[in-house]
């Protein structure tokens, strides 16, 4: 190519192919902040510069990537980007396309934080009305966190002690470093494939730095939290750091024993609530039955008023007139019976010959024959007086008849 | 009948008995009903005291 005369175009497609056929150019990450950001409204391709304190590149990220990023970028941010070097024929310069970009230290990355934070929340992902109600006496409840942590000691001892009719299923995933988002994303996966019903689902690590909890930001674990059909408790550091996981969350709660206390009744309170249901439903039977017992009384009374009773009540006023009249009746005939006998009984006595005979008369028999008159009898005959107290036998020696008779 | 399923019935049947229309064999059997129920679940309860929650570890085969 020595001493050969060139046209623009050839010399630039010459560059290119000299950049592209060098694979240290082809697979870089370069390291800078972006400045003169500007995104093609139409097409979407992204076109900023990236420096340092002495230099500058610029940097092409097409559609097709720039869709996937996590995060606007924009201008002043520090970012990491993967891609390959080329050239732009047209004007002769070369470029980095990017493929893949990732914010680049605290303050870029709070940043893309907090843009991932308001698209989530334009998209809707963590509106109240999509957070599901924690159910009151959860039978499985699934905890997703390390095994080896004190988060799963805590949330099963607060767990057994307060509601140990739960059974628990442990999914062991790693809470930081590489393996933490596939881990945690296998869970969620697992949750849903593996035959359990859950009622609800813990989602825990203990404190650490932010670093550490940054996993918990990660778009593709909230975005499967958010899809999870099955209620979402999450406890991710300490009660001051708040991820995404936590927003996305059903319910937040400040410790993992806090989680395992939001999840679980207290078998204490429900002992007390199953007493308290006990009396309630005597008092309320037994209300009723007082009720009652006071209408039947009532209407016992009005029934009364109208009804057979009150008419029977009159047949035995009627009766019991009736009767008294009857005695009445009948002591006045027996008081008027014992007159007459009494009266009788005078005039029997005046008859009695014992009377007669008490004022000096006596009795005259011949022969069992009362004597009357004197032709009865002849001298001679035995005649027989009878007294009040015993008889006399006579002789008859002299018979004299009444001249007047 | 888990433990959740015999509360909610019990929340419904003291709901049936807080009905001022209701009559009053309907009472006594809700009333019966909710004392069972009741039972139940304290048994349950009781049974689980025993013996912590159980733990178990979901894992790849």
């Amino acid at each position: 190519m020595a001493n050969s005369i060139l046209s623009v175009s050839q010399l630039n497609l010459y560059v290119k192919s000299q950049i592209e056929s060098d694979a240290n150019l082809q697979s870089l990450f370069v390291k800078g902040e972006i400045f003169s950001f500007h995104k093609h409204f139409k097409s979407g391709h992204l076109y900023f510069s990236l420096k340092d304190e002495t230099a500058s590149i610029k940097v092409v990220m097409f559609a097709s990537s720039a869709t996937k990023l996590g995060f606007m970028p924009e201008d002043g941010m520090s970012v990491l980007v993967k891609g390959n070097l080329s050239v732009y024929e047209r004007d002769g310069v070369y470029q980095l396309y990017a493929k893949d970009m990732i914010p680049d230290g605290v303050g870029a990355r709070q940043i893309a934080l907090e843009q991932l934070k308001n698209k989530l929340t334009q998209e809707g992902l963590f509106d109240h009305a999509h957070k599901k109600t924690l159910p009151a006496y959860p039978q499985n409840i699934a905890i997703i966190t390390s095994k080896s942590g004190a988060a799963i000691k805590d949330v099963a001892s607060v767990a057994s002690r307060r509601y140990p009719l739960a059974k628990l299923y442990l999914f062991p995933v790693s809470v930081q470093g590489d393996l933490a988002k596939p881990s945690i994303l296998w869970a969620f996966d697992k949750m849903q494939s593996v035959d359990i019903p859950f009622d609800v689902c813990i989602l825990t690590r203990g404190g650490g730095s932010q670093e550490d909890l940054w996993v918990f930001n990660d778009e593709q674990i909230v975005r499967k939290i958010f899809q999870s059909n099955i209620p979402l408790v999450s406890a991710i550091g300490h009660e001051i750091d708040t991820t995404l996981c936590d927003f996305v969350a059903d319910m937040r709660a400040p410790t993992p024993s806090a989680a395992a206390e939001l999840v679980t009744p207290d078998i204490m309170e429900l002992e007390s609530s199953l007493l308290g249901s006990k009396n309630l439903v005597f008092r309320r039977l037994s209300a009723q039955m007082d009720k009652l017992a006071f209408q039947i009384k009532n209407s016992t009374h009005r029934a009364n008023a109208a009804g057979p009773q009150m008419k029977l009540e009159r047949c035995q006023n009627k009766l019991d007139g009736l009767k008294m009249t009857a005695d009445n009746l009948f002591t006045h005939s027996f008081v008027e019976f014992q007159s007459q006998l009494d009266k009788c009984a005078l005039r029997l006595d005046g008859a009695n010959p014992l009377t007669v005979m008490n004022k000096g008369f006596a009795k005259v028999t011949h022969q069992g024959t009362a004597v009357l008159k004197t032709e009865q009898i002849q001298v001679g005959d035995h005649l027989k007086i009878s007294l009040t107290d015993g008889q006399i036998d006579c002789l008859t020696t002299e018979i004299v008849k009444d001249i007047k008779r | 009948m888990t433990f959740e399923e015999k509360m909610k019935s019990l929340e419904l049947v003291i709901k049936e008995m807080e009905n001022p229309s209701i009559s009053l064999e309907d009472s006594l059997e809700k009333y019966t009903q909710a004392v069972k129920l009741i039972d139940q679940c304290q048994q349950q309860l009781d049974q689980a005291k025993q013996e912590a929650a159980k733990l178990y570890v979901v894992e790849d085969n």
